[in-house]
């Protein structure tokens, strides 16, 4: 309705309709709602639509959850230090429904509430496994404005240093139900920013810092010509210097595809050998922090038979996996990763000891295919840690997932035939 | 003060063990002419 102009709410322009019908969001209980700030949210729709409405102290006497009807006809719907509002509404009219209603969870990730600040401002939300940057240190706490990041992008979490939350430890990771509010930008425009409305809206993940030191950066699976034996390989990074003699590490490839034996699920997960699993140990060489090295086939070439030489790279180990049984366990296969449907995948281990307990340092999957994951009394799987794509925990319903496939961990590579695949950003 | 926004930053933090922003497949079609650079440049992994 709003087309830049302040608009006077009529039956006319309401289409009869005379109130609104909607649950508040805001809750002033713990001090740090925007003052003076009724905040709610349209429940009917799919989509979640909320605005602001300025009644003064009165606001506080409403409720999260409480269910009203706001009579509107006369108000005036503008737009406010970048906030839709409707002003003009006595609050002595609004009439309360029902209390206590759930709201939706509302799951949204930064970038989005970012780019469409007009769509998601004024709703309450759920950023899932945020951070801050820098890292909190001990006795850090939540008093001022601190930059959130979700791994989809950065966004402010405003806490007002008068209110309850203010001393809040930091979290190191932690789900954030907060509403969506605006603030002044750096242009004379209004950028999005998080406030949360009372302590149990953070639920905290994790309260240790977990760093991978090996992270998977890309990997060529199908080789152009007529073989991939010998010719597959890993791209991996080092976030920290690594001598591998004197700190061991190991790479595990899986392979599904329906020939591949043992077949059924899995008995030992990534250390089920065979076929199905390959693992190479890295135990001798040297990486700087930042720097790309490879582990793979022992022909080294960019793109199979015939390509350019990627000798010179930093290889770490390598040998001829046709020829050769992996380091420990796996059979000697002219595939390690698979060319089909059925999942696939790899995974770095700290040390050169692989059981179907071990939790790797950075895994990647390709497929959700397979016979891979039995979620009975005996859970077996392929192992996940937490990771941009992964989670030990479920970070909505916190319940445990340790597999692939298991919980919210589905997400995986597609496989591409005849491609290098990066895993990098733009 | 506002800490200034950082939307375009990526790749792996180790600073804070978390990636700034995940990582996306990026499907990159090699030749036999192909060089190191087509894997390591533009697109891939980043440290931060």
């Amino acid at each position: 309705m709003y087309k830049g102009q302040d608009l006077q709410l009529t039956t006319e322009n309401m289409f009869g309709a005379q109130s609104l019908r909607c649950i508040v969001v805001s809750d002033h209980g713990a001090g740090n709602m925007p003052e003076g700030m009724l905040v709610v949210q349209d429940s009917s729709r799919l989509a979640q639509r909320g605005i602001a409405i300025p009644i003064g102290a009165d606001a506080s006497k409403f409720e999260s959850g409480d269910s009203v009807i706001i009579p509107i006809k006369g108000a005036t719907l503008t737009k406010k230090d970048g906030l839709f509002q409707i002003t003009g509404v006595n609050a002595s009219g609004i009439q309360v429904i029902s209390k206590g209603n759930a709201l939706p969870l509302n799951r949204l990730t930064t970038n989005k509430i970012l780019s469409n600040p007009e769509i998601y401002q004024s709703t309450l939300c759920m950023v899932v496994k945020g951070g801050f940057d820098p890292l909190p240190s001990p006795g850090d706490v939540l008093a001022g404005n601190k930059l959130l990041n979700d791994g989809f992008g950065d966004i402010g979490l405003h806490t007002d240093p008068e209110s309850d939350l203010a001393n809040t430890q930091m979290p190191v990771l932690a789900n954030f139900r907060s509403l969506i509010w605006m603030k002044p930008g750096a242009n004379n425009d209004y950028v999005p920013e998080l406030r949360v409305r009372k302590a149990d809206d953070i639920t905290t993940l994790s309260s240790t810092v977990e760093i991978a030191p090996i992270v998977i950066a890309g990997f060529l699976a199908d080789p152009a010509g007529s073989t991939d034996n010998n010719y597959e390989y890993i791209q991996l990074m080092a976030t920290r210097d690594i001598d591998f003699a004197a700190t061991p590490y190991s790479v595990v490839t899986t392979n599904n595809a329906g020939a591949s034996t043992p077949t059924g699920i899995p008995q030992n997960g990534w250390a089920t050998g065979g076929l199905r699993t390959y693992k190479f140990n890295l135990t001798s060489g040297t990486v700087s922090k930042g720097e790309f090295f490879y582990v793979g086939g022992s022909n080294k070439r960019i793109n199979g038979s015939g390509s350019t030489s990627i000798a010179g790279a930093k290889w770490i180990r390598s040998f001829n996996y046709g020829s050769t049984d992996g380091d420990g366990f796996g059979a000697k296969t002219g595939n390690l990763l698979a060319n089909s449907g059925n999942a696939s995948g790899m995974a770095v281990f700290a040390g050169t000891t692989v059981t179907k307990e071990s939790r790797p340092v950075d895994v990647i999957m390709v497929g959700l295919n397979g016979l891979i994951l039995s979620e009975g009394a005996n859970q077996i799987g392929y192992t996940i840690t937490n990771t941009d794509w992964y989670d030990v925990i479920n970070p909505i319903s916190l319940t445990s997932q340790p597999f692939f496939r298991s919980g919210t961990n589905t997400l995986s590579v597609s496989y591409v035939a005849g491609v290098f695949i990066k895993l990098g950003g733009v | 003060m506002w800490p200034a926004y950082s939307s375009n930053w990526e790749g792996y933090n180790p600073a804070l063990g978390r990636w700034m922003k995940a990582r996306i497949q990026i499907n990159t079609k090699l030749t036999a002419e192909s060089e190191l650079v087509e894997i390591e440049g533009e697109e891939a992994t980043k440290l931060r």
